[in-house]
């Protein structure tokens, strides 16, 4: 896109330079870089979630009401059991556990449904103790939604443990 | 008759302002932009409504592929260097200015640490395609290179924070060996890297 020079006008004047630089290259140039650190970018930072997990040197550990707590068992395929144990005794067989296919809506009103009963029985639905077993075939995915959910819920006390030899047999008679 | 006289028009566009605009744009994506680190696996993280950004520095972060496969990377070079100097102390690793120069760029990387000298010694080409084959793993308690790799970093940068990315479909056993071996070092605050999502109704 150089200028066009009308010479026959310029036969006669003394010799101009042309002061216009043509900018069009430069141009072409400065896009091409945006275009790359455009591409190169990423925008969307990451974010981070913060875990806490029990301390594993503890001596005595913390004593809680059986009945403030709720177990959640993570299983294969985003699948979760979830039950609770009564105060007193209580015999497997006549244990209700509940499973559910992970889903925030359904989740949300399982756990929902667990805080009015903690609230009914102690008062305060900020009593529920939340334990969160995964299992060793569970994916990551289910157990950062399930953390995740905690938070959204209000659960403020919940933590990642080991399945134990109660929850073995629960999901055996599943 | 007189001439008509068609002006005849440039068809020169003054590009002065078009360049300037380029430039801007082009000085604030040098400005902002942070290249994305080379991963060693496609890890395809999970989502949460977590909304605390991941910090710019001192940043331990370990990397769990699907296939349940350890990668280990810090942010600061100078904490490599000093790590890399415990951890040949340690496990007596010889190694040569160029291998602790290699060390001191690489980003993240999953090995047997026995095996880091000879993976240094490569050159630079044949690095970049390496198959990592993951931190050693050892739930024996034999040689817990998992928990040296942390106590080392740790005492070399106080303000360390650990950061797990993990993908959606890692097995959870994997992440607990980690876990297991945070928590044998103490360390029982954690942070997961998530993508951001809302939380819908």
């Amino acid at each position: 896109m150089a200028d066009i020079v009308n010479l026959s006008k310029q036969k006669n004047r003394s010799h101009k330079v042309n002061l216009r630089v043509d900018l069009t290259a430069m141009v072409d140039l400065g896009f091409l870089l945006i275009t790359f650190f455009m591409l190169s970018t990423s925008f969307d930072k990451p974010k981070q979630m913060d875990v806490f997990m029990p301390d594993k040197g503890v001596n005595a550990p913390t004593e809680i009401v059986v009945s403030k707590t709720l177990s959640l068992i993570i299983g294969k395929n985003g699948i979760i059991y979830s039950y609770q144990l009564p105060d007193d005794g209580f015999m497997i067989e006549d244990m209700k556990i509940d499973s559910i296919e992970y889903s925030a809506p359904i989740f949300r009103k399982l756990i929902f449904s667990y805080q009015d009963q903690v609230a009914r029985v102690h008062g305060d639905k900020s009593e529920l103790f939340v334990f969160i077993k995964p299992m060793e075939e569970s994916n990551f995915e289910t157990l950062v939604s399930v953390l995740d959910e905690m938070k959204i819920c209000s659960v403020s006390r919940f933590a990642i443990v080991k399945l134990e030899e109660v929850d073995q047999s629960v999901l055996r008679h599943k | 008759m007189p001439k008509v006289k068609v002006p005849r028009k440039s068809t020169a566009i003054d590009m002065t302002a078009m360049c300037d605009v380029a430039f801007l744009l082009l000085t604030f994506f040098i400005l902002t932009t942070k290249f994305r680190p080379s991963e060693l696996a496609p890890i395809d993280i999970p989502n949460s409504t977590a909304q605390i950004p991941i910090p710019d520095k001192d940043i331990m972060m370990f990397q769990i592929a699907p296939d349940g496969k350890l990668f280990f990377g810090l942010d600061d070079q100078p904490t490599r260097l000093k790590l890399l100097d415990r951890l040949s102390s340690q496990y007596q690793l010889a190694l040569s200015d160029k291998q602790k120069d290699a060390f001191r760029t690489l980003e993240s990387w999953g090995m047997d640490i026995r095996q880091l000298p000879a993976f240094l010694e490569m050159d630079p080409n044949e690095r970049a395609h390496f198959q990592h084959p993951g931190l050693k793993i050892d739930t024996t308690g034999g040689e817990a290179q998992i928990e040296d790799l942390i106590l080392f970093s740790r005492q070399e940068n106080n303000n360390l924070r650990i950061a797990i990315k993990g993908d959606k479909s890692t097995q959870y056993k994997s992440f607990d060996k980690l876990i297991q071996a945070l928590q044998n070092r103490k360390v029982n605050k954690f942070n997961i890297i998530t993508s951001a999502r809302l939380a819908k109704e």
